[in-house]
């Protein structure tokens, strides 16, 4: 049922039936067309699909939960409340929407929303991740992103005395946010 | 290469009541993987965007203590430019210019535009940063966000210029008696 992609007005969902995508394992989740616009990879894979007439779109690098949770973000973008919003109002949006998340999965978000072109999502899981590690220590970054420390002692004394200056404040409370 | 949702030993809450058996079979057979790769993930490109959106030189500092390829990334003078010249963005191809020529933002932040920058003790000493001597002492706890504009900025590269010249003349001394 592949519909022309010739119109490019806000056509009403009666009209557009919704695509479906199909994640890595197997999860169809449906998304309209023009929520789908947020990304420049399904609507590049929507003009190969148009092609060989299947209805099903693949998204085999994304798993479904991951891809259910991108749409639900993406259906928020679309609505016209949401454009309304001010800066401190986007900002506390992302914070609820990324509330409580290991920051892994954050990570593995951000790079779902790059590899599907969502910009503006990839933008939002990257601030995520620099407000998570401000004013933590180095251990908890390294324990969060599973980090191996491939310095020599050496090296490692050296930086530390290089960076003394930063560690002047202490760090937060790294006692939350365990991974 | 297929992602799932949790990363390293357990699953995350959001991912836990959505997953059904097919998935769990592919996530248990793929964790061992998925903990390599995910470290792996998290490459140079990457990890600049996400330093970019770091907005306090000490966080920045520290990023480069964590591990060589962080190191690399977090001592990248792009990002340290950003963090200097937030507050004021005058000619930035001349600015950059004369700080690169005097060692890099990097060097200007942690000498001295992060002294400048320094919370005010709660000791009754006048601060150094307000100019005016007859400035109240502040009623709340100094633990305001610090904001630096184009005076800080320029006081600083004045003393990133003199402390340069000081070692070139020091070095042109030695040599030949001058």
């Amino acid at each position: 049922m592949a519909t022309s992609s010739s119109n490019t007005n806000k056509a009403d969902h009666s009209k557009n039936p919704p695509l479906t995508l199909r994640s890595s394992d197997g999860k169809e989740l449906k998304i309209f067309r023009i929520v789908a616009q947020q990304s420049s990879t399904i609507m590049n894979l929507l003009d190969l699909e148009e092609e060989s007439n299947t209805d099903v779109i693949p998204v085999s690098e994304v798993d479904g939960s991951t891809l259910e949770k991108l749409i639900e973000l993406m259906n928020n973008h679309t609505e016209k409340s949401f454009n309304y919003l001010g800066v401190k109002e986007r900002k506390k949006f992302y914070n609820d929407f990324f509330a409580n998340w290991k920051i892994l999965d954050v990570l593995n978000f951000g790079l779902v929303a790059n590899y599907l072109g969502v910009q503006v999502i990839f933008d939002e899981a990257c601030q995520k991740m620099a407000d998570m590690i401000k004013s933590k220590s180095v251990e908890w970054v390294r324990k969060v992103f599973e980090i191996k420390n491939d310095f020599t002692p050496e090296e490692e004394e050296d930086l530390k005395k290089e960076n003394k200056w930063a560690y002047e404040r202490g760090d937060l409370d790294d006692g939350d946010d365990a991974i | 290469m297929k992602r799932s949702l949790s990363g390293g030993e357990s699953s995350s809450a959001v991912s836990g009541d959505t997953e059904n058996e097919a998935s769990k079979k592919i996530k248990q057979g793929g964790e061992e993987l998925l903990k390599e790769t995910e470290a792996v993930l998290l490459d140079e490109n990457l990890l600049f965007e996400i330093l970019q959106r770091i907005d306090d030189g000490s966080t920045l500092a520290k990023a480069a203590c964590v591990s060589r390829l962080w190191k690399r990334t977090a001592q990248d003078e792009r990002l340290w430019e950003l963090i200097c010249t937030k507050h004021h963005h005058r000619s930035p191809i001349q600015l950059r210019a004369v700080v690169s020529a005097l060692g890099g933002f990097r060097s200007l932040y942690s000498s001295h535009l992060w002294p400048l920058l320094k919370p005010v003790s709660s000791s009754p000493a006048p601060i150094a940063v307000s100019a005016w001597p007859y400035h109240p002492p502040p009623l709340a706890p100094a633990r305001s966000k610090p904001r630096w504009g184009k005076d800080e900025v320029n006081l600083s590269l004045s003393l990133l210029s003199i402390k340069y010249f000081e070692k070139m003349s020091f070095n042109n001394r030695s040599k030949s008696g001058n």
